[in-house]
């Protein structure tokens, strides 16, 4: 039997599943254990012990005829920081080639970097620092400050740059001394987007500089194919599901974590409407985008600063009071697997749930402006059209747990109701949960098993009844919820 | 790369995309490096893309009448940009109605315009203009 081994090491649980890949496709077993921080591959056998039966778990032993994949976010991802010049600009095409790379963009700056930028740098110790700026021929006062700032700044990461391929010699002279990888411009004419060889190259220096730091060394040797940053997996699972099946397209992923939200979307950026017109950059079909500021855990504090004003308008319809909800924050924010105890706490995380939802998705999603001019109404949209998004698949801990639906379609209704039609998020999609978590898993096999992954992460998901209290099989769901006015 | 860079578009809610096409082609002739972001412009993107792009100049068109709303505090908007060197040009049918060539050209340079022009000037002349004032800017202001 053809069967693969399919492995990701999270921060906190590693999960493992056995695949068959013969005739119908299906996942045989999984199974998950604890991180084990100072030595991955510990958790990573204890993972496979169990999925193979194994009496002792202390070796990795997986059989020399199973193929092995493996992810990681381990010991804080793939960390990334990104430098561009206009903040619409390079520096939002450095933010998506980032994060379609599976990095967790730990910061961001615009035009001239400051010593204040640099101090915010050497705190956070990024991996990678993605040097954007300038089209090829332009811009070349902003890259040369930023090289030079990072020169004698004298950081660990390693410098990649893809800004204003003109400058490419005086950048590698300035940053001689440093780590420096140089890629194709990732943005080489106004608003043409060229992110691919930024991406790539990410991927080869994660693979080169970074995986043994992050402890996957001895196990990258045991793999079929180049482990991956877990996020970078699931980007190409989405990519696999949108190629193989055609009513699978159109789809959202947003995966609500303790530390980050990220969403992913596969459909038409721009879909080129008579009287629509697009103003910034045409952003990619594929598109993740990663909100470090908003997590259910170990950024429960921040996330609550960011949702303030969702969180106090749900506050007042659920009747939960605020001295409740900020004890409930602080209680996640030091006990990480702290789960809700009550009817009110459940309420709280329910609440901060939303705040995410709502704000990974205004981030994401783009936005229309209607306007008037001589020659009749237009609308303006800036950003990336979700609109015929029809399915919505929830994932990461609260998402999967939680036993009753209905919060995507209140945070849908909240966004409408603050911002009316300005904002263009999903109008009436379907909701789905990964339960078992097993998108990432199936995103390590997206590359070499496109068609059988995709059609396993499909198989994977349940549907979510809207304000209904169970799960309810495919063919016995109605199309349209009524549960909200 | 000896050409200039120049960033050219149509401002505010206007939708005339003709004389655009024709101001990019004929440019783009005349031995300038063309960022057009065609029609709908706002002042942030045409500053936007002169400073990724590295422009000498801007060139603004409005053909609607509402040109003198959609420009004021252009000038001053690219010194809070940083790029207060830039070179400003603006033309088209900037007002409505019929005042005199010489004051519509006063309130556009008073708003920081370096050059106006206006229906039937001559583009060859304009092209010849366009070169003088870069080069005695002295290199590209955004770069």
């Amino acid at each position: 039997m053809n069967r693969v081994l399919t492995l990701d090491i999270g921060s906190t649980w590693t999960k493992g599943a056995l695949v068959a890949l013969d005739g119908k496709p299906q996942c045989l077993s999984h199974e998950s254990a604890p991180t084990t921080v100072d030595d991955l591959t510990v958790g990573v056998a204890e993972v496979v012990g169990r999925l193979f039966g194994l009496t002792s778990k202390q070796t990795l032993a997986v059989p020399a005829d199973i193929p092995m994949y493996l992810s990681s976010s381990a010991k804080g991802g793939l960390a990334i920081a990104a430098v561009g010049i206009v903040p619409d600009l390079t520096l939002q095409a450095a933010r998506l080639a980032a994060a379609s790379a599976g990095g967790k963009i730990v910061a961001h700056f615009a035009y001239r970097l400051t010593r204040e930028n640099i101090e915010t740098l050497r705190r956070l110790g990024p991996d990678i620092i993605l040097l954007a700026g300038g089209t090829d021929g332009g811009n070349e006062q902003y890259n040369l400050h930023n090289a030079r700032m990072l020169a004698s700044a004298n950081l660990a990461a390693v410098v990649l740059y893809a800004g204003n391929a003109a400058l490419r010699s005086e950048v590698a002279e300035i940053l001689a001394d440093r780590e420096l990888e140089i890629v194709d411009n990732l943005m080489p004419e106004i608003g043409r987007l060229a992110v691919e060889p930024a991406r790539s190259r990410i991927q080869e220096i994660f693979l080169q500089k970074i995986v043994e730091g992050k402890g996957l060394g001895t196990l990258a040797g045991r793999c079929a194919a180049p482990p991956k940053p877990t996020p970078r997996a699931v980007f190409e699972l989405m990519g696999a599901i949108a190629a193989t099946l055609p009513e699978w397209d159109d789809t959202l992923l947003i995966d609500l974590g303790g530390a980050t939200t990220d969403v992913y979307s596969c459909t038409e950026s721009f879909a080129g409407r008579p009287g629509f017109v697009l103003r910034g950059l045409c952003e990619p079909r594929l598109k993740r985008s990663v909100e470090g500021d908003l997590g259910m855990r170990v950024n429960a504090r921040w996330a609550a600063a960011t949702g303030r004003p969702y969180i106090d308008r749900e506050l007042v319809v659920r009747q939960v009071s605020h001295e409740r909800f900020e004890q409930f924050v602080d209680r996640v924010s030091a006990d990480h697997d702290y789960l809700p105890q009550c009817e009110e706490e459940a309420a709280c995380d329910e609440i901060l749930a939303g705040a995410c939802l709502y704000y990974s998705l205004l981030r994401h999603a783009g936005s229309v402006e209607e306007s008037y001019t001589p020659d009749g109404r237009i609308f303006v949209q800036r950003g990336k059209d979700l609109r015929r998004v029809r399915r919505w698949v929830g994932s990461g801990g609260y998402l999967a747990r939680r036993r009753r639906g209905g919060l995507e379609h209140r945070v849908l209704a909240a966004i409408r109701g603050e911002t009316g039609s300005a904002r263009l998020v999903p109008e009436s999609p379907d909701y789905y949960a990964d339960a078992d978590y097993v998108w990432p898993l199936l995103g390590n096999l997206a590359t070499d098993y496109p068609v059988e992954a995709a059609r396993l992460a499909v198989e994977h998901v349940v549907p979510i009844e809207c304000g209904a209290a169970t799960y309810v099989p495919e063919e016995k769901r109605i199309s349209t919820c009524q549960c909200l006015p | 790369m000896n050409e200039p860079t120049i960033v050219l578009g149509v401002i505010g809610s206007d939708c005339h995309s003709v004389g655009n096409k024709i101001l990019d082609a004929f440019l783009s002739e005349h031995g300038f490096r063309v960022v057009n972001l065609g029609v709908m412009v706002s002042q942030d993107e045409f500053i936007d893309a002169a400073i990724e792009a590295g422009a000498a100049a801007i060139l603004v068109s409005s053909l609607y009448g509402h040109g003198e709303l959609d420009c004021a505090g252009f000038r001053d908007r690219c010194v809070e940009r940083g790029v207060d060197d830039v070179i400003l040009y603006v033309g088209g049918n900037l007002v409505v109605g019929k005042t005199p060539r010489e004051a519509i050209a006063e309130k556009f340079l008073a708003m920081g315009f370096d050059r106006v022009f206006m229906p039937g000037d001559d583009l060859e002349e304009a092209a010849r203009l366009l070169r003088a004032d870069i080069a005695q800017r002295q290199g590209s202001p955004c770069r």
